[in-house]
């Protein structure tokens, strides 16, 4: 193939920085909205545990405990990130912006770790009713595989070198991820339309009764704010490492 | 069109017949990781028996996910595979070619042999119908899916740990219903709707598999 040089290769940032495509603009705007959203995030996360820390205990049911404020959020969140990063992903992949792929690379270590954390305390939820750690239910299969389906995408760049092949290969994971987790959702909706369920996972007919929505759904923006800011860290950091050149300054690259 | 998906397939069949090591390979993997489960867990039938269809689900799955690897890989390397991007045939239909002839000689053999295996379970015979025609619907949707796992991991060094990462999530369904068809059977329920459902994931990757595996190989062969 003949070296032209890619578009995304013109951009330089630094103090005085030119980037195509905007990421200048976005890695500044972050940089003002970061502080405002980690505080927005503690509060509402703190307001909810609060909230449900202060209902009445005869308005709750027997099976809620409270680590259920963690687990449904997380695995709430594990799925919102699948959606998310597959959007950016087709994204990238039709429109042909690089940025995108850099936003979808980023949503894809959080939502690893929100997806490993659901596992373990839906564990420890079942594990706290007296059930055993891995009940075999469709929902806790569910966010296993999409433990996996983040592990490849995190590891798609580890192993491959070119960042233009790696970036796309990525985003046709995450476009497969999320048809695969569609699939999953929907079977698992049929599968447990009949029994009562523990929770209110992704999926799930839960046993958890509307009085816990509100501090559950003030738990889930909380973390949403975090997962948000921690994406965002990184892409600026991604940003930074793929796009600055080190040198002195010059026309175009 | 046809022709081409022929002409493809003759091509695969033939090398895959001059190359028996790799065929065998899977073969002789499926059979010795389903013998050697009796062994490990004891003679007690009844457990071998409840056992069985999950054994023979997940040694199949292996097996095919060993031979995954060959699918483009031999092609890759003697630049055939970027002949067939280049030309004009829908890359599309080269791969359906492909895939319909490793199931050929990788899936097909696997069919064959389960119930022999099963009789080592003392399976009853209503459940060796419903493990073979299980396997029977269940092997293409595994080599179509492997299709798209190798596809993605064209010339990736540590390629056998990415396909696995990426083809197992895919799997875990039709793993699940398979496998299920046999319990289903044995416990009474019968097992009408789980293959029904494996047809259905039939269905779906047949389409959307190849489409995947094609785009993954213009990618990787940029």
């Amino acid at each position: 193939m003949i070296a032209l040089p890619a578009r995304d290769s013109v951009a330089r940032l630094g103090v005085v920085g030119t980037l195509r495509f905007s990421g200048r603009n976005t890695y500044l705007w972050c940089g003002r909205a970061l502080p405002w959203a980690v505080r927005a995030g503690l509060f509402f996360f703190l307001v909810g545990i609060g909230y449900a820390a202060m209902l009445p205990a005869e308005r709750i049911q027997a099976e809620f405990k409270m680590i259920a404020l963690l687990h449904v959020p997380l695995s709430w969140l594990a799925v919102l990130l699948c959606i998310s990063m597959a959007f950016w992903a087709a994204l990238g992949i039709v429109l042909e912006r690089p940025l995108a792929f850099l936003l979808a690379q980023a949503s894809a270590p959080t939502g690893g770790m929100f997806a490993f954390l659901a596992l373990v305390s839906g564990g420890a939820w079942s594990r706290a009713l007296g059930g055993p750690w891995w009940t075999g239910e469709i929902r806790q299969v569910a966010e296993l595989v999409l433990l996996i389906w983040y592990l490849a995408i995190v590891g798609i760049p580890v192993f491959v070198d070119r960042h233009r092949i790696a970036d796309r290969l990525a985003a046709l994971i995450a476009v497969i991820a999320m048809a695969s987790v569609s699939v999953l959702y929907f079977l698992g909706q049929w599968i447990e339309s009949g029994s009562r369920s523990v929770g209110r996972g992704f999926g799930g007919v839960g046993a958890v009764n509307d009085v816990l929505l509100p501090p559950i759904g003030l738990c889930a923006l909380g973390l949403w704010f975090y997962a948000t800011v921690v994406i965002a860290m990184r892409y600026r950091c991604s940003l930074l490492q793929r796009y600055t050149t080190v040198g002195p300054e010059r026309g175009t690259n | 069109m046809l022709s081409i998906l022929h002409q493809v397939m003759r091509r695969d069949l033939t090398l895959a017949f001059r190359r028996q090591a790799d065929v065998l390979t899977t073969l002789f993997f499926f059979v010795i990781v389903v013998s050697l489960f009796p062994f490990g867990v004891g003679p007690e039938s009844n457990q071998l028996r409840q056992m069985a269809p999950g054994i023979l689900w997940v040694a199949a799955m292996l097996a095919s996910m060993l031979s995954l690897g060959r699918l483009f890989a031999l092609d890759h390397l003697d630049g055939t595979l970027e002949q067939m991007l280049l030309g004009a045939a829908p890359l599309t239909i080269i791969v359906i070619a492909k895939v319909i002839a490793h199931w050929l000689v990788s899936g097909l053999p696997l069919v064959l042999v389960a119930p022999l295996l099963g009789v080592m379970f003392d399976l009853p015979g209503s459940q060796q119908s419903v493990l073979f025609s299980s396997l029977l619907i269940g092997t293409p949707v595994l080599s179509l899916i492997g299709a798209v796992g190798a596809a993605l991991t064209l010339g990736v060094r540590g390629g056998g740990v990415l396909i696995s990462l990426l083809v197992l999530p895919l799997y875990v369904p039709v793993l699940i219903f398979g496998a299920g068809a046999v319990g289903a059977e044995a416990s009474g329920i019968g097992a009408h709707s789980h293959l029904m459902l494996l047809g259905a994931f039939f269905a779906l990757s047949s389409v959307f598999a190849p489409l995947a595996a094609a785009a993954g190989l213009r990618i990787s062969l940029e």
